[in-house]
């Protein structure tokens, strides 16, 4: 399949509205719920988007007619019914949105840690609270004996078999890597192990962690992938994408005589990366998406360590000026030196940056979409990234979202993807393909 | 047998905010998914009983000094993000907490000249749940780390937002002096690399002039304490400023510390980012009080200055309640077995 130019994807999970999310609980929706919702899937079916049309114009009920339908019936009789409808919603929305990557929007899990541990052995839930920020908490869990994979419940795998029902575009299953499977759990069971080797506390913390992401990644990570596989369907290929929120939480991990007195040659992160990425089967390839870290402690290894993994995101936007412009002094912020300096270190053969244009922090506003060109177009025209190197998406945090305000967050992404494109044909003379309505185009050219 | 650095030392502290136990953090989390006043009601209830029954737990341990808990704080700049005018972002985005796994603070957004009446720490302060005679320390962000931390483009030099950061907070402090014998200043953010390139001279300078400001003519100890990375940098700035105590984060991160110490130390020794294995308790009370006696004979401190002994990361709120408190215990182990008071 030829890939689309400034091909935009989705990389986190959907807002959890319950006007939506309510069709899976075993409550009544309110009337509110139920009107809010109606008028977010019109929007969908509405969408500007011209590349595909909207998947479904002609087919069958529209997701308003669908939802109406299961919103009436009790809990207990639409509950297998809602987890399609709340995949198909997902889906649809991204695919009318312009977006070429298909997921559910994550709507089917609660977060990204614990509900990854379910087919897990050696874990074992804390019973007791976490601060993290605000008024959030969480129990973290414990890693209380070796690792070891069931492959009982395949949430995966389940997940993957509704989504690929509604597709039409390449699927995207997003897997939480095992460094921040191992990072965001008390490790207690390495650890202690090496403590009782009588190894020094760093020394056990980084060599327990060590140990522990990579029995993860060959037990657990390089099983589901080749379950994934084989779920495929003939011809399809599934986008694995490996998340992760604290890579570099510990830059001991990273610090180069650390590594020489461990005896690694490469951080952590990179064993377990390569661990899961060194032989991808065929109808598999992989995606990296990291939040917000200090990026460049782990750059250098991407072209020389990791080739089969071929595209990397990176959180920019948040932390970027609002200025307009295709110069260092206008796109700042800890992402932007990331991306300068994954420049100097340079890409593999097929690897890719998938920039993010887009903040999704509770309260963001749409980004103005010749903000958004300008995000795509500087590491094209100024730092000199070939236009087929640069992808773009938001960044993840769009559960933090309004449903309307993902909406139009992300229509406005797809507008200053449009605008970007423009100023490729210009410069390149290339025939691109627009996600919006030509109207829109010539709107913006005039 | 004890040695001269041992007889110096004087006590233990909590050097940043305590964990949340689970009734104060399901009334927490019941508030957030149903915020009206009667919820909020229920909160505030639950947060002053666990101020309360920490304050007793600090009596029952020995503190030299204790704390409200910081339980009414969501991040360091809480206050500052919620009550001074020019500073918003308290629902805005958040960014991960230096040196901490999966802590986060929401990022102070500055969008116009800061400006504050000298009430803004009311709200969350609680000294009555601190017993008598115990006597009371205050711990507040450091202005250094709010401007670190900060964005926005209400302020297009830093230097002046740091100072009138400082004057705010100078004020805050103030109005609470007669109420606390201590106050710290948590500095985590120049410490830490994804900041520290943010640090210029002429930043330094003002954080110096900032604490002399903020101290002078105060009748109470005061404190700044790195809560993580690595200190070497800023640490000759604070030893020449008249603030009283210097306190280090010594166990998550290498500290470099290349100078003569003329201040009280607090010794953060405690790796409150990582649990412990119930049955292997790296930080048992005798091994706690071997790295406390390590670590004072690497550092070139003065005879006259006086050692704390403290957490790491200047956090207990990056545990559970139950680790916290037992951590909590074993710190005042260590202190005894230090001083000889049991072995």
């Amino acid at each position: 399949m030829t890939e689309q130019l400034l091909s935009t994807r989705d990389v986190g999970s959907g807002p959890r509205d319950p006007a939506i999310l309510g069709l899976l609980r075993p409550v009544p929706l309110t009337p509110e719920q139920v009107e809010r919702a109606s008028s977010f899937l019109k929007r969908v079916e509405s969408l500007p988007t011209t590349a595909y049309g909207a998947v479904v114009a002609g087919a069958g009920p529209s997701l308003v007619e669908e939802y109406s339908r299961l919103a009436r019936q009790s809990p207990a009789e639409r509950k297998e019914a809602s987890i399609d409808l709340v995949v198909k919603i997902g889906v649809v929305t991204l695919h009318n949105l312009g977006f070429r990557r298909a997921w559910n929007l994550e709507w089917t899990r609660s977060e990204m840690v614990e509900w990854e541990c379910d087919d897990v052995g050696g874990f074992r839930k804390s019973p007791h609270w976490q601060h993290s920020y605000g008024s959030r908490f969480w129990k973290p869990k414990e890693i209380s004996e070796e690792i070891s994979y069931s492959g009982s419940s395949e949430r995966h795998v389940s997940e993957l078999r509704r989504v690929q029902k509604f597709a039409t575009d390449q699927i995207r299953v997003p897997i939480t890597d095992p460094h921040c499977m191992i990072h965001n759990n008390d490790n207690l069971y390495y650890y202690g192990k090496r403590l009782q080797k009588g190894e020094d506390e760093t020394t056990s913390c980084l060599k327990g962690d060590h140990e522990a992401g990579l029995d993860f990644a060959r037990r657990v990570t390089s099983n589901r992938v080749r379950r994934i596989s084989e779920t495929a369907r003939p011809g399809e290929k599934i986008d694995i994408q490996f998340d992760n929120f604290t890579v570099t939480s510990e830059p001991r991990e990273f610090d180069l005589p650390t590594l020489k007195k461990l005896g690694l040659n490469v951080p952590t992160y990179i064993s377990e990366m390569k661990e899961t990425t060194h032989s991808p089967p065929a109808n598999i390839e992989f995606s990296q998406h990291n939040c917000l870290q200090k990026y460049e402690f782990y750059i250098g290894y991407i072209a020389s360590e990791l080739p089969n993994v071929t595209r990397f995101h990176y959180e920019l936007s948040t932390h970027d000026s609002e200025n307009l412009g295709l110069t260092a002094e206008t796109r700042t912020g800890q992402g932007w030196d990331a991306i300068r300096l994954l420049k100097e270190h340079g890409l593999g053969r097929n690897q890719k940056v998938i920039i993010d244009v887009a903040p999704t922090y509770e309260g963001a506003k749409p980004p103005d979409p010749k903000l958004v060109r300008d995000r795509i177009l500087y590491p094209i025209m100024t730092l000199g990234f070939e236009p087929n190197q640069i992808e773009v998406a938001p960044a993840c945090g769009q559960r933090n979202l309004s449903l309307e305000s993902m909406l139009a967050i992300d229509v406005n992404i797809h507008k200053g993807r449009d605008l970007a494109l423009l100023q490729l044909q210009k410069r390149y003379g290339i025939d691109a393909e627009p996600h919006l309505t030509r109207s829109y185009l010539r709107s913006v050219r005039t | 047998m004890p040695g001269s650095k041992d007889a110096r030392v004087k006590g233990i502290q909590l050097t940043g905010r305590h964990a949340w136990s689970d009734e104060q953090t399901n009334a927490a989390r019941a508030y957030a998914r149903e915020p009206n006043s009667q919820k909020l009601e229920e909160l505030r209830t639950a947060q002053r009983r666990a101020a309360e029954e920490f304050g007793q737990l600090q009596a029952r341990l020995g503190f030299a000094y204790a704390t409200d808990g910081g339980f009414r704080l969501k991040d360091d700049f809480t206050p500052y993000v919620e009550k001074v005018a020019g500073v918003g972002g308290g629902q805005g985005q958040i960014n991960r907490q230096p040196g901490t796994r999966n802590a986060y603070y929401f990022t102070p957004i500055v969008s116009s000249k800061l400006q504050s009446d000298a009430v803004i720490l009311d709200e969350y302060l609680y000294p009555a749940a601190i017993p008598a005679p115990l006597k009371k320390k205050l711990i507040l962000a450091s202005p250094l780390s709010f401007v670190l931390a900060a964005e926005g483009t209400g302020y297009s030099n830093q230097v002046e937002l740091l100072y009138d950061f400082s004057d705010v907070q100078s004020r805050a402090i103030r109005a609470h002096a007669s109420e606390y014998q201590y106050v710290q200043l948590n500095e985590s953010f120049s410490t830490d690399e994804r900041f520290a390139r943010g640090v210029t001279k002429d930043l330094l300078s003002a954080f110096r002039d900032c604490l002399d400001k903020t101290f002078a003519d105060l009748p109470v100890r005061s404190a700044v304490y790195f809560s993580s990375g690595n200190a070497k940098d800023i640490l000759p700035v604070v030893l020449g400023t008249k603030v009283t105590d210097i306190g280090f984060d010594f166990n998550t991160r290498h500290q470099e510390i290349d100078a003569t110490i003329d201040k009280n130390v607090i010794l953060g020794l405690q790796n409150v980012t990582r649990k412990l294995p119930e049955n292997l308790l790296a930080e048992e009370p005798r091994r706690l009080a071997d790295n406390a006696r390590s670590v004072l004979a690497s550092l070139r401190i003065t005879d006259r200055s006086e050692i704390f002994l403290g957490q790491s990361q200047g956090s207990d709120g990056l545990q559970t309640y139950p680790q916290a408190v037992r951590r909590d215990e074993n710190l005042s182990a260590a202190f005894r077995l230090i001083r000889g008071e049991i072995s």
